[in-house]
């Protein structure tokens, strides 16, 4: 194979699979911001040091949101899972409390909101999913502020 | 640039992450290996499966709470210039003095503590075991306290 070296190749796939990965993440985090500032969150960008074993150490964009006393936390997990290509967190704030998972599946984010009244990450996997959109993520917005209150 | 307070808070969740994979992994083997136990290929019995599974929590909230303490010693050291104490209780302390830590926190963390303590020291007399859940809630709190950099 003239002019082509194995680890450049490696490499080249690594850099493919981050720059996809973090540009879903951005789109994600662009959209979730929009929406959280139109329901009248405040947001902050910030970045977030990541480790995979697949794409190599890298910063994605992380998403702090809050509304009177009520912060969360949209948090990058991890670009794959089995079935999934990527895997983001929201947790209330400041214990780090499970609120939903965002998995990519069928082309979308897909949101599996955490049951009220239960708050163990073993479970959030089974939750009932639905299609990421401003109105399911104003839901579970309302529903993480019910039950704070 | 990720803050390191916000870096050690993920390493901290992470480990309860960690928890609940190996939960849902367990609880996959055992339910698997109660109708087959040929499933279990290496030189370990389903009792000793059980026995790591019942074991579970208590194992993951020992290494959550060293996440917690290796992350307050990063602090310390950085923020004060010297050595943190070696032990946890004077850690917590310490640290909740600088940083202005509220009382009802500094009693939570010290209930992990003695939870941790607990499990690692074998006492006779022992407290109500403390949920993952709960253990990473409250050193994550009081976490919160911390600057964001150092």
């Amino acid at each position: 194979m003239k002019g082509s070296h194995p680890m450049a190749t490696v490499d080249d796939r690594r850099e493919t699979l981050r720059a996809a990965w973090l540009n879903r993440l951005s789109a994600l985090v662009d959209s979730v911001q929009g929406w959280a500032e139109e329901l009248g969150w405040s947001t902050r960008r910030i970045d977030k040091q990541m480790e995979d074993s697949q794409l190599g150490p890298y910063e994605a964009p992380a998403l702090i949101l809050q509304q009177d006393l009520t912060r969360v936390l949209l948090d990058p997990i991890a670009s794959s899972a089995p079935h999934t290509e990527g895997v983001v967190d929201l947790y209330r704030m400041p214990a780090y409390d499970d609120v939903a998972s965002l998995y990519y599946y069928d082309d979308n984010w897909q949101v599996h909101d955490q049951a009220a009244g239960t708050s163990s990450a073993a479970t959030i996997r089974e939750a009932q999913a639905k299609p990421l959109s401003m109105e399911t993520f104003r839901e579970v917005l309302e529903e993480l502020k019910r039950h704070v209150s | 640039m990720s803050r390191k307070r916000d870096t050690w808070l993920s390493r901290i969740k992470a480990v309860e992450r960690e928890h609940a994979a190996v939960r849902f992994a367990t609880n996959r083997l055992l339910e698997e290996a109660e109708h087959d136990p040929t499933v279990i290929k290496i030189n370990v019995s389903l009792r000793e499966i059980r026995n790591a599974s019942g074991r579970l929590e208590g194992t993951y909230v020992v290494r959550l709470f060293a996440e917690f303490e290796s992350g307050l010693r990063s602090c310390w050291s950085a923020v004060r210039g010297t050595d943190p104490p070696s032990r946890a209780v004077d850690l917590v302390n310490g640290t909740a003095a600088r940083h202005a830590i509220p009382h009802d926190y500094i009693e939570n963390v010290h209930a992990v503590r003695n939870s941790r303590n607990d499990l690692v020291h074998e006492r006779v007399e022992v407290g109500e075991p403390i949920s993952i859940a709960k253990a990473r809630g409250d050193v994550c709190r009081f976490f919160g306290f911390l600057p964001p950099d150092w």
